[in-house]
């Protein structure tokens, strides 16, 4: 059976240490405040690919970040081994860095109000064990490599996480998350005269994993597949396109996304400017349990509540964590989250790194017409379903080129056939100005997001 | 480190197969912004990971917590992992040469005893050097920096005794600059299996390519778009390279996505076209001295004029194709499985001097630098060129606005026109699946009858 989690508090008594005695510690030793981020998460994962491996872990990490302020400068360190001395090691750690060179920060976040009561963590997660696990991906696996077509499964995920964080500080912050997320994601491919199509897609669930409704649409994506090996070069041009999900989400987050934030540097986006079309909005809605990112706080404690950053077209806030909002004397949009400094190999929990601005469970108002309806009224152009080469995109000028990796001409109307190597440049402002969103959405890594139809777009094809 | 009967405990439990890695890693890894830090990470990290083979089926965990209690409860979990799957399964090694001995990459100074000022004062170097090159056409500078001290030590049940350690250090120099029509943004990356004595001189190196960049771009034109004749300056036509090299990985040779499937000993390329495989160049960015099964890697040939010779395996992919081991099993870290990763591929270079092929260019274009190279195998590949020039009439004249460049992978490697006599490193941390690896393509510059530009 997959063990109940212990939550680090209690370790830490064991350790007999108590939270605000680290506190106490941390500033007898010249810390004017003090900031504990306690994490701790147990991940099972298992797949089967199309080669016949078998892959499962089961892995658990727990650490506590350090922030402390010394004479108004921040240090930050963070330790893995939750023994009395490491801890008290660490703290020492991130006082000495403070004084070796820091960020000026004058205070920690302060606690103000209490935070939205959300759906979650359900501990019925917490009790599938690998054993069901295994079974479960081996069951569909077997039941989809049945399937009678020339689409085929390539690879079939299933991973459960459950995450318990807790934060405290010096001015009295003091509050505690559970989440449990589950995750299915299968890939199918189909292959004809060297041809290749590859379609990739999850269904995320925070209370359980449910086999019929995962087995549907890898059938349903079987199916689709076969329809997407590519047949016909494109001519260079301007086309009318259908953004699909995947790819307008590929694209916004490594030119829109990056520059919402207030770290970007040079500013290039100022609230009240108009970035699009009056039928682009972009909320964040931290309140909905079905986004992936929902949370009611962020990495340090600051509440979070539904905004407009995009309405209309208009800019209407940037996103701030508490250290760049202090800068330019305002609050924090609640946006401060832990991601790890980029190094290699990589740091990957959310103990190991301060917090910065990022967005987290966003979405993109949708239109009112299906995508089908939004087709009819396409004379020629072109349906973008998936992209590669988005990371090579420009955040400061939002120029980007990509490679449609699914795609598909659009005559009269109706989609015609998929397209072999065509080469999509744009700028972002061109997909702000969409000129409806369709009804549709879905979730796509951070984003729930519609597909949506913009005037033009730059095509580079074989010909 | 760790005892070799950690060893005797797992195979207690009637396993196939053990392999122990255990990992120390110490780094620092800062944000500059212009002059100004803005965030700096000082991290010590240690753990083991154990992978058991039991029936065909691989069981892996590891803990961050390396005690003998905690390894013997990760022996434990690994197991239990593999029996879960109810054996019969697939899984079965090709013989190899497992390492034995300790092994350590040469250095001279060690970052660890390197003050953070000190550390800061050279990369303000950077900074300074590019405004002094490109004046008020910069904006902004960011410097990602991070510097590694490593030791692996790998134990098995077939002998495998080792241990690898080294420093390494690693930048991405960012650029923010103007131009008539706005902001853009650019960058490039370097990194080596070296002391910090070779970090003056690359930031000064990168820095200065940087600002020159920065001023041809306040100058630069939208580039064409459509199929157009080009010529690959050494660092792009390393991008190239290294995204054609994932259909050397023989796993995606038995997964059936490798542009090579069913190709081997077959023409795939023209006549002048010779590549290599090699992760045992001294101190080179992909560099081993043993992988993460503990195999001892070798040079490989992968095309040899213009024959598809072979592929880089693993132990578990050699024996599926039944030809042997090379050492490209790699690991992120202990934190996951190794898969078939490249190291060091590298292009013979031929008898065209860059300067030669240029002027024997009536028309076509000229591309420098990439980022953002992605590949889907059988379908097209794309990277982002950093600076292009219009080449007419055997000379570079305007200079180009970044572009998106896109090839399909077979019909490239046919449409090689000419290789060049000096090669450069392309270093990168190349993302497949979920885990990133340090690799290099080290290729000359090449000249193609046609590339797809998104202009």
């Amino acid at each position: 059976m997959f063990q109940p989690l212990k939550l680090i508090k209690l370790l830490l008594e064991v350790e007999k240490m108590n939270l605000e005695n680290l506190l106490k510690f941390a500033e007898v030793n010249g810390a004017n405040q003090c900031e504990l981020f306690i994490y701790q998460d147990k991940i099972i994962s298992t797949s089967i690919s199309i080669e016949g491996r078998m892959r499962i872990s089961s892995t658990s990490s727990m650490g506590v970040g350090i922030r402390v302020i010394v004479n108004g400068v921040e240090g930050f360190s963070y330790v893995s081994n939750l023994s009395r001395d490491y801890i008290e090691k660490s703290i020492l750690n991130a006082i000495v860095n403070a004084r070796r060179a820091g960020r000026k920060l004058k205070s920690l976040p302060t606690h103000s109000q209490s935070p939205h009561k959300l759906d979650i963590y359900h501990e019925d997660l917490e009790g599938i064990s690998e054993d069901e696990l295994f079974k479960n991906v081996k069951n569909v696996f077997d039941k989809a490599s049945k399937y009678n077509g020339l689409g085929r499964i390539m690879s079939f995920n299933s991973s459960i996480r459950i995450v318990k964080w807790s934060l405290i500080n010096s001015l009295g912050l003091n509050f505690e998350v559970k989440e449990s997320h589950a995750s299915n994601n299968f890939s199918v491919m189909a292959l004809k005269n060297n041809q290749m199509a590859i379609y990739s897609d999850f269904i995320y669930d925070r209370k359980s994993i449910d086999i019929d409704i995962t087995l549907n649409k890898i059938y349903e994506s079987l199916k689709y597949v076969e329809k997407c090996i590519p047949k016909e070069p494109i001519e260079s041009g301007r086309y009318q396109a259908l953004i699909g999900p995947r790819a307008l989400v590929s694209i916004l987050s490594y030119t829109l996304y990056p520059a919402l934030t207030s770290s970007f540097h040079p500013r290039i986006l100022k609230p009240g400017i108009q970035l699009g079309s009056e039928n682009f909005t972009l909320i964040e809605d931290p309140l909905n349990p079905e986004n992936p990112g929902a949370c009611p706080i962020d990495h340090e404690g600051t509440i979070r509540n539904l905004k407009s950053i995009i309405e209309k077209g208009t800019l209407k806030t940037l996103l701030y964590d508490h250290y760049y909002a202090e800068n330019e004397n305002t609050i924090s949009t609640g946006n401060g989250f832990r991601t790890p400094l980029s190094t290699w190999p990589r740091l990957t929990k959310p103990y190991q790194a301060t917090p910065k601005p990022q967005p987290r469970s966003l979405q993109i108002k949708h239109g009112t017409k299906s995508i089908d309806e939004l087709i009819n009224q396409i004379e020629r152009g072109i349906l973008i379903e998936e992209v590669i080469g988005a990371h090579g995109a420009d955040p400061a000028s939002g120029r980007f080129t990509v490679t449609a990796s699914l795609a598909f001409k659009i005559e009269d109307g109706a989609i015609t056939k998929p397209i072999k190597h065509a080469t999509i440049t744009g700028n972002i402002r061109e997909l702000l100005n969409l000129i409806e969103a369709s009804s549709n959405i879905k979730q796509v890594q951070n984003t729930i997001a519609p597909t949506i139809l913009i005037p033009e777009i730059n095509v580079a094809g074989e010909k | 480190m760790l005892d070799i009967n950690i060893i005797k405990y797992a195979e207690k439990f009637n396993v196939d197969h053990v392999e122990v890695r255990y990992q120390y890693l110490e780094r620092d890894a800062i944000i500059l912004r212009d002059e100004n830090l803005i965030d700096f990470v000082h991290g010590v990290d240690e753990g083991v990971s154990i992978r058991v083979l039991i029936d065909g089926c691989w069981g892996f965990a590891y803990t961050c917590n390396p005690t003998k209690d905690e390894i013997e409860e990760t022996i434990k979990r690994a197991v239990k992992l593999s029996r879960v799957q109810g054996g019969r399964g697939i899984v079965k090694l090709a013989e190899a040469d497992i390492a034995k001995g300790s092994f350590q990459f040469d250095f001279k100074i060690d970052p660890r005893n390197i003050d953070l000022k000190d550390k800061l004062s050279i990369l303000v170097k950077g900074v300074e050097n590019a405004r002094e090159i490109a004046k008020e056409n910069l904006k902004s500078i960011e410097i990602n920096y991070f510097d590694l001290f490593f030791k692996t030590q790998f134990l098995s049940s077939d002998g495998g005794d080792a241990i690898q350690s080294g420093v390494r250090f690693y930048f991405s120099f960012g650029v923010y600059g103007e131009t008539q029509n706005g902001l853009f943004y650019d960058s490039e990356r370097y990194g080596a299996i070296s002391g910090l004595e070779k970090l003056e001189e690359s930031i000064i190196d990168v820095s200065s390519r940087m600002a020159k960049r920065v001023l041809n771009q306040s100058k630069a034109q939208k580039p064409p778009t459509g199929p157009i004749k080009a010529i690959l300056e050494s660092r792009a036509a390393g991008d190239f390279f290294h995204e054609m090299g994932h259909s050397f990985e023989a796993d995606s040779v038995i997964r059936r996505t490798s542009a090579f499937e069913g190709l081997k000993n077959q023409k795939i390329a023209v006549e002048n076209l010779t590549v290599y495989e090699d992760p045992t160049i001294p101190n080179a960015w992909g560099s081993i001295f043993f992988d993460d099964e503990g195999v001892k890697p070798r040079r490989i040939i992968l095309i040899e004029n213009g024959v598809l010779k072979g592929y880089i395996h693993s132990r578990e992919t050699a024996y599926r194709l039944n030809e042997a081991p090379t050492g490209h099993a790699r690991a992120e870290s202990f934190m996951y499985e190794p898969i078939v990763r490249m190291g060091n591929l590298i292009v013979k270079s031929g008898d065209w001097s860059e300067e030669e092929l240029i002027r024997e260019t009536r028309e076509g274009i000229y591309i420098a630098g990439a980022r953002g190279g992605q590949t889907t195998g059988k379908g097209p590949f794309q990277f982002q060129a950093s600076e292009a020039f219009i080449i007419k009439n055997g000379e570079l004249t305007t200079p180009l606005r970044s572009i998106g460049v896109s090839m399909n992978i077979l019909e490239a490697l046919k449409g090689i026109e000419a290789i060049c006599d000096k090669a450069q490193y392309y270093i990168t941390l190349c993302g497949k699946g979920d885990q990133r690896m340090s690799v290099t393509a080290y290729v000359p510059t090449i000249k193609i009858d046609k590339v797809i530009i998104g202009g």
